[in-house]
């Protein structure tokens, strides 16, 4: 038999089930009081804690929080607005250069149409990604009023 | 209150009624996780008087941030994890959280249960009746948080990675702190049962 005593560790792993326990362990415990007693007062002790009564408030906590609610807006997502929107204000900003194209200013001259092609592209997508995001949460609210 | 809902809606379509602005979901909230908060609080907070507020406190918390909620965890876990934080801060302005967490508060005490008292079978004469009041009395003397984890291991069943992500603690503090504080509670429950006896 071995003499040493079962680490506590393993003996609560053991009796919450976590783990099993060697073989040699198990002959320890077995054989020896002292594991054997923390073996029982750890099962007993695991049984007491979920008998326990579970605590409960002695106001009514619905009652308590839901007057201090304030209505709640669902939070809007801009952004894809504002980025086409800003991305609509370059493109007419620029869009005089590009017709107007002065040989002579160098700066405007590496714009080149189809670059100014693709932010339209861009700002389009976005423009539709908004419009259908603002379609789908005003059909969701419909839905939500019929819900009532 | 009634309400019209049925059981085990789905987290989302809860969180979503209520950020449309129904107002009743949240009741149903409320609800569905105030057991939880209850547990914890109670565990945490001795003082009656401040669990009142601090339960507002914490409900008016999880409709304010509703919103963020991303359903990386249950929603009762989210509403677990601010109700924690909510009484950890409590007990650090009330100075009441010794530092590390008050983890070693149970151990002057327990020294003085040795082991001829297990091998006494000590256990054997505790009845079910006296356990849970000897428990309860063994409990009351853990830190706030072991009695939390224990609690939540113990009675809500969790597992410890649900405590992990309430307690923002890693799986393995989760498991040793639980390892520290059943093994203080037994020594405190051993402690009680002695002092039955006498
Ligand atoms: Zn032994």
């Amino acid at each position: 038999m071995i003499k040493e005593h079962v680490s506590e560790e393993d003996i609560q792993s053991y009796v919450l089930k976590e783990s099993a326990l060697e073989q040699y362990a198990l002959q320890h415990i077995q054989t020896c009081a002292s594991c054997q007693a923390k073996l029982n007062m750890y099962e007993s002790l695991f049984s007491g804690v979920g008998e326990m009564p579970k605590p409960a408030f002695d106001f009514d906590v619905a009652e308590l929080v839901m007057p201090l609610l304030s209505v709640k807006k669902r939070k809007v997502n801009r952004l894809p607005a504002i980025l086409s929107g800003l991305l609509v204000l370059a493109g007419l900003i620029g869009l005089p250069f590009l017709l107007f194209d002065d040989k002579n200013s160098s700066g405007l001259q590496s714009v080149s149409p189809w670059l100014f092609g693709v932010v339209g592209i861009v700002a389009v997508t976005f423009i539709v990604i908004s419009v259908s995001d603002m379609y789908a949460r005003y059909r969701r609210q419909l839905k939500e009023l019929n819900f009532e | 209150m009634s309400l019209p809902f049925p059981h085990n809606i789905p987290d989302k379509h809860l969180v979503d009624r209520v950020l449309g602005g129904d107002k009743q979901a949240f009741a149903v909230i409320i609800q569905q996780t105030e057991a939880l908060v209850a547990q914890m609080v109670f565990k945490m907070i001795q003082r009656p008087e401040d669990r009142k507020d601090l339960v507002q406190e914490i409900y008016l918390k999880v409709y304010k941030n509703l919103s963020g909620f991303r359903y990386q965890s249950k929603l009762s876990t989210w509403i677990g994890q601010i109700t924690y934080n909510a009484c950890i801060s409590y007990l650090r302005a009330k100075q009441l959280l010794l530092p590390g967490y008050g983890l070693a508060d149970e151990d002057g005490e327990t020294r003085g249960a040795n082991e001829a008292v297990e091998t006494e079978e000590a256990d054997n004469r505790i009845f079910q009746k006296q356990r849970t009041a000897l428990v309860q009395q063994a409990l009351e003397k853990l830190s706030p948080i072991h009695r939390t984890l224990i609690t939540l291991y113990h009675q809500e069943e969790m597992s410890y990675q649900e405590i992990g992500a309430i307690t923002s603690l890693p799986e393995g503090t989760v498991k040793s702190y639980l390892f520290r504080a059943r093994k203080a509670l037994k020594e405190n429950l051993l402690l009680n049962y002695k002092r039955e006896e006498l």
